[in-house]
């Protein structure tokens, strides 16, 4: 029932414009993340689909009905808030069976209700502990859990995981996933994590300054970014600067003087370009040399990330690169200033048109 | 000479040091302000067979101190009702609303507060109990309030009502918007989860504004004994401190019924005292215990009730309230004078010097106590704020706030009774009258002070002080360089309000010194003597120069 | 002499003990990450260096001297806030040249500072701003420059990063390593964030319910966690329980709940019979469609696929009903591996570390809160 459409929705706070024309569809059942930086207006795309702003222009429709004028109460929509916001004065259950209690419903239902809901959060045990007794990733199983026991099959979260520890919210994003999928919730998920957005998604939108910037799956909006944006936000880049140059059935960029890389994408010769390459798409080489994109460098910088290394390489005309590749392919761990030789295939080569506003104000996460 | 420098700052920052600095602020509250304040009690023992023999055995002396007693709480009770019932729609329109005017709404909240108690009261008392105000308008002989009991109702609420609506907002501010949001979302309509959430979290304020409310009118006497002079109801329809003062005018008078008035006058400090704090305690209690009903829901007429009319309603309600019965009777008095000198009264009355006389008293009095009470109030806010004083920080912060509840009539006969006592007296002195004032306003406005810059210094993240000493700077340099301009409205704010207050006050005054003539003072007397449109000249010049200074004060405030 | 050092420092609230017996030095220069869960102690061993608080035993030392007693303004050291806490009546130059202005330095000298300082964070063109108008990753580099103006050579910061959205937090803390290094001050950085500590720190400090679990550098950390905690928590693991069937040289051979058995490398003190848990880092697990056989390889099903950028996860139902994770690069991952198909995971055996298990249970050793 309820998929959410958004049709050029846009909404202004003041002279400050927050949202302006966002238009989306929801599928049923899909777990959808909005991704941006702070203030790129995704919280106030989540508050006007639950009704707690209403938009300055545009529709929203939450299944077949139009929301307008409806009130946050009467929306029947799940939601979750970053600082969690259990009743401090009521236990678990009482907060739990809240919605239920201010709608009147029986109170044999309103428990069996809070009990299957509070099994599925693995919250049973807690059920007479007051908030402040919980942990932080419990306290939001719960407020998850009151959100859901009134039959909402709408949930939208608003930051859930950004006030727990990092160890937890990685653990609880999964669960959250879970949660959703095993009631079969259509979910709106608010973030400015990439990682948690990629985890969870089954679609996400990338956000900036009030509008849409892209949509796709985790893996369209990772892999082949359609703008550089996206490129940057969501895991790491290498950005570098060129015009194309002709070469009859090979497409080339020209970086600088003499140094020039191959990519699969169709360039028109003369323009001025940006190309994107992720660190872990550069290998490093081991003798078997291929023909392009190959470069000699030093190393400048390494650290240790766990199953990966991150290097950062100077490659001729003084250009820094960073490389990520996987701890176990290294008998010896390699030291600053050791030589190395990279390189990258063609297809893994994202370009794009330089940007009228220069690449400062593309690439600014504030 | 870094040297000594260094071992002076060891000194200083030394735990001994620090341990010595703290009792002598706590020294200084229990000798000048608790001590005093409540000295009286001990009269209960030491003074018992006088009391028995002069006040028990004496049927219509018992009667005469049971009916002010009366009054005093009945009228004190049901003020603080109306002021809860009319100053919480209004807190929360101040804080949950959203409209142009709400800061001007919030400014005109405050001007009461800047007025002082006698010249308002005064102005309501016309307002209410003359043919020229509010019975103007129906043509009647007569004023429309003749009941002694109801004008003085009207007159309490409108000084006190200020009180109440600052005190509710101030703490309803503190509770987290988003938690009525969560219930919204939740499915309660704006209603319920007002009653379910923000009212459970919200007893605390409940508590604090129904002590201040309920501590303001029992303790009133200036504006209690005009409003009686106006209606023409005799002092024995007046309330414990009004009978107090009429007392003291009696010992100072002298004679043979001296003696039994001091002990009449103790025996009823030492009632009101004890019932003010019996009653705010089990008050304390029964808020604090009370279980809302918030199991119970009825969906559908609080949904109705959540309504865009109720709501309109509401807040119409709680302005024509506030316009009605506090803001237009408290400057009435400006159309009852100009009226008059339309109609050509004459000034005959006024006694010019006297009245200068009694102005430089009042101002000299406020500023003094103003002062001090900074110099000493801020540093034990400090000391409560951020728990300084280990285990006595709890009771200290409770023990602050008794000068506010008990009645400063009895807290005024109280301190006399304590520095006249000790060491042969201070009425020994040359100026005694004039030192006895200021140490009863150094008592009873200590608290106002202390409340409002703890409150707001524990409102400062303890962070600010960490990030400063780990930059450098001592605990002195911390305080005069990141508390003070951060607490920096809330103290001006303390410090109007107990301006204010030494300004209004009468009861007090009169308690420990009935000779010295203060304006408050100098304003009952000329309503007694029946001059009305002298009285008002006098309080509008109090008004004008009180309003003068303060907003000297907040520009002082909000500059740099 | 070092730098720092902590000597059995116990650190009580009331009744409830924030650090027990906690030892530990620091070299001058060095940078060091405190990691662990909310309430592990980690601010507390902060707040102590910083003399906020004082220990109930045990001695804080600085360059080997006694400072317990020393008040915060006179011991020198830098203290960074998660939340900034940018004084918010002053402007951006008068918060920088704090310091200097609180010690009474020449006016020349602290305005030489703040210059250098607010250069040095890139931000000298807002210097008359106030803190209410600049973004969160710009009011955290000014609380760095205000901290840095005094010269201090010991720089204590509290999740300096926490309050910052996660892909700035990323790019600052690169910032933050190059900064104090460059300046040569030793530096104590709190986080509850594995993946931070593991790519800025010399040396990280896993704290847990206020005791010190490991310290070391972060492959040491990473390859050879000293506790079932710590491989938990510094990057995560898959644990197996199983029995010791037999032990040889220094293997093991382990059977799984099935009496399926895998060999890994022995551990101090390991008894045939013995109950023993297996960790496993999910880089460290392949996956291939289909049955596969050979030492070390176990059959199940996919059950969970999520794609994290650089790396694919698969969540494998293995037939001991155990469920583990594998972290394939998204470079190299066999495109046809899907939700639901048979596959076999397999691991070198020295990948593997083994402990002894738990008198209070797995579960216990990996809660996180």
């Amino acid at each position: 029932m309820p998929e959410v459409s958004l049709v050029g929705v846009s909404k202004s706070f003041d002279s400050i414009i927050a949202v302006e024309d966002f238009t989306l569809k929801i599928e049923d059942g899909e777990y959808v993340t909005f991704l941006g930086p702070s203030g790129c207006g995704k919280t106030t795309v989540l508050k006007m689909v639950a009704g707690l702003h209403e938009p300055d222009r545009g529709e929203i429709w939450i299944g077949k009905n139009p929301a307008r004028g409806i009130p946050p109460e009467d929306r029947n929509v799940g939601y979750v808030f970053q600082n969690i916001l259990l009743f401090p004065h009521m236990d678990v259950l009482g907060n739990v069976t809240y919605g239920p209690r201010v709608k009147d419903w029986p109170p044999q239902k309103t428990t069996e209700l809070a009990h299957e809901i509070l099994a599925l959060a693995g919250l049973s045990a807690r059920s007479k502990s007051l908030p402040k007794e919980l942990s932080g990733g419990m306290q939001q199983k719960a407020a998850v859990s009151r959100a859901l026991i009134s039959g909402a099959s709408l949930l939208l979260l608003d930051e859930p995981l950004a006030a727990l520890d990092a160890k937890v919210r990685a653990e609880l994003r999964n669960e959250l996933k879970r949660i959703v999928k095993e009631l079969g919730l259509t979910a709106i998920h608010v973030t400015h994590d990439q990682e948690e957005a990629l985890a969870i998604s089954d679609k996400i939108v990338v956000m900036k300054k009030g509008r849409i910037v892209e949509v796709g799956t985790p893996e369209e909006v990772y892999l082949n970014p359609k703008n550089i944006f996206t490129a940057n936000f969501i895991g790491e880049a290498n950005f570098l600067e060129g015009k194309a140059v002709s070469g009859g059935d090979k497409w080339e960029i020209e970086i600088a003087r003499g140094l020039k890389i191959a990519t699969c994408n169709e360039v028109p010769a003369g323009d001025r370009l940006v190309i994107a390459v992720r660190p872990e798409h550069i290998v490093i080489d081991k003798g078997q040399r291929k023909e392009r994109n190959v470069f000699d460098g030093k190393i400048e910088d390494v650290r240790f990330l766990g199953g990966l290394v991150r290097f950062e390489i100077k490659i001729e005309n003084n250009l820094l690169l960073a490389v990520k590749a996987p701890f176990a392919s290294f008998e010896k761990f390699p030291q600053i200033d050791d030589q190395m030789t990279i390189s990258f295939d063609p297809s893994r080569v994202l370009v794009y048109k330089y940007p009228e506003r220069g690449m400062a104000s593309e690439l600014a996460l504030e | 000479m870094p040297g000594t420098n260094n071992a002076f700052r060891r000194f200083l920052t030394s735990r001994w040091f620090r341990r010595f600095w703290y009792s002598m602020i706590i020294l200084f509250f229990l000798l000048f302000v608790l001590i005093p304040s409540t000295f009286v009690l001990s009269h209960l023992i030491s003074g018992w067979d006088k009391i028995s023999a002069e006040v028990l055995g004496d049927g219509q002396m018992i009667s005469t101190i049971s009916n002010g007693i009366m009054t005093s709480f009945k009228l004190a009770g049901a003020v603080t009702i109306i002021d809860f019932i009319a100053g919480l729609p209004m807190a929360w329109l101040l804080n949950r609303g959203h409209f142009k005017g709400r800061r001007y709404l919030d400014t005109l909240i405050d001007l009461p507060l800047v007025v002082p108690t006698s010249a308002l009261g005064f102005s309501v008392a016309l307002f209410w109990a003359t043919p020229g105000g509010f019975a103007f308008f129906f043509n009647s002989p007569t004023g429309a309030i003749t009941s002694s009991f109801i004008l003085l109702m009207l007159v309490h609420v409108a000084f006190s009502y200020p009180y109440m609506v600052r005190t509710l907002s101030a703490s309803l501010e503190e509770i987290d918007i988003t938690y009525e949001i969560a219930g919204r979302t939740l499915g309660a309509s704006p209603l319920t989860a007002i009653r379910t959430i923000t009212l459970p979290l919200f007893r605390g304020g409940i508590v604090s504004g129904t002590i201040l409310s309920f501590g303001r009118s029992i303790s009133e006497t200036g504006a209690t004994v005009l409003a009686l002079s106006i209606v023409g109801a005799s002092q024995a329809d007046g309330t414990a401190p009004v009978l107090i003062a009429g007392w003291r005018k009696l010992i100072n008078e002298g004679g043979s019924m001296a003696e039994k008035y001091i002990t009449a006058s103790a025996f009823t400090s030492v009632l009101l005292i004890i019932l003010a704090l019996v009653l705010l305690t089990l008050v304390m209690i029964i808020i604090k215990k009370f279980k809302l009903p918030i199991k119970k829901v009825w969906p559908a007429q609080e949904k109705m009730l959540s309504g865009r009319i109720f709501k309109y309603l509401r807040d119409a309600s709680s302005n024509i309230f506030l316009i009605l019965a506090v803001l237009i009777p408290a400057f009435f008095i400006f159309i009852f004078f100009f009226r008059g000198l339309a109609q050509g009264n004459s000034l005959a009355g006024i006694d010019l010097a006297g009245f200068l006389n009694s102005l430089f008293a009042s101002f000299l009095i406020a500023s003094i106590v103003t002062v001090v009470n900074m110099g000493l109030g801020i540093p034990m806010a400090i000391l409560i704020a951020r728990k300084k004083a280990g285990t006595v920080t709890q009771p200290l912060d409770v023990l602050i706030n008794i000068p506010m509840i008990i009645p400063s009539t009895a807290l005024g006969f109280s301190l006399g009774l304590f520095w006249s006592g000790i060491g042969g007296g201070l009425s020994s002195l040359a100026n005694a009258d004039f030192l006895l004032i200021v140490l009863a306003h150094i008592a009873f406005t200590y608290p106002f002070i202390v409340r409002t810059v703890s409150s707001a210094i524990s409102d400062i993240d303890i962070s600010f002080e960490e990030a400063a000493r780990t930059l450098g700077a001592n605990p002195l340099q911390v305080f005069r360089k990141i508390i003070f301009p951060l607490a920096k409205p809330s103290i001006m704010a303390g410090a109007i309000m107990m301006f204010a207050r030494s300004l209004g006050e009468t009861g007090a005054t009169l308690a420990v010194a009935s000779t010295a003539v203060t304006t408050p003072v100098y304003i009952v007397k000329l309503v007694n003597e029946n001059a009305l449109f002298e009285a008002a000249l006098a309080c509008i010049i109090l008004i004008g120069i009180s309003y003068i200074i303060l907003m000297g004060l907040r520009r002082l405030s909000s500059g740099k | 002499m070092h730098e720092i050092s902590l000597h059995n420092v116990k650190k009580r609230y009331g009744t409830i003990t924030a650090l027990d017996d906690v030892s530990f030095d620091i070299e001058k220069g060095e940078y060091v990450t405190i990691l662990g869960p909310t309430g592990s102690g980690k601010t507390t061993i902060l707040k102590l260096l910083a003399g906020l608080i004082e220990p109930n035993e045990g001695e804080v030392r600085f360059k080997g001297r006694r400072v317990n007693e020393l008040c915060p303004e006179e011991r020198d050291v830098g203290l960074v806030f998660q939340n900034f806490m940018l004084f918010p009546h002053l402007n951006v130059w008068e918060n920088v040249t704090f310091g200097p202005h609180m010690r009474g330095w020449a006016r020349e000298k602290t305005d030489k500072l703040g210059r250098q300082m607010l250069d040095l964070v890139h931000l000298f063109n807002r210097a008359l701003s106030y803190p209410n108008e600049l973004s969160g990753g710009m009011q955290q580099r000014i609380a760095l420059a205000r901290t840095l103006t005094p010269g201090s050579k010991i720089m204590l910061m509290d999740e300096p990063l926490g309050a910052l959205d996660a892909r700035l937090r990323v790019e600052l803390r690169y910032e933050l390593v190059r900064l104090m290094k460059g300046l040569g001050i030793t530096t104590i950085h709190v986080t509850h964030d594995q993946e931070e500590a593991m790519t800025i720190s010399d040396k990280i400090m896993v704290l847990r319910r206020g005791k010190i679990e490991q310290i070391g550098a972060p492959m040491e950390l990473f390859l050879r966690p000293r506790s079932i905690f710590v491989a938990n928590f510094v990057g995560e693991s898959n644990f197996i329980e199983g029995i010791i069937s037999e032990i040889k040289d220094s293997f093991l051979k382990v059977e799984l709940k099935d009496g399926l058995t895998v060999v890994v490398p022995s551990v101090d003190g390991a008894a045939l019979g013995e109950r023993i848990v297996i960790a496993l880092k999910p880089e460290n697990v392949s996956i291939q469609k289909g049955v596969t056989k050979g030492i070390n390889h176990i059959q199940g099903v996919i059950e969970r696929r999520s794609f994290l950028g650089t790396f694919v996860k698969y969540s494998v139902r293995l037939e001991t009903g155990d469920l583990i994770n594998s972290k394939v690069l998204t470079l190299q991952k066999d495109k046809t591996l899907e939700m639901g198909d048979k596959s076999t995971v397999s691991f070198r055996s020295n990948e593997a570390v083994v402990y002894h298990h738990p008198k209070d249970g797995v579960r216990r050793e990996l809660e996180v809160e």
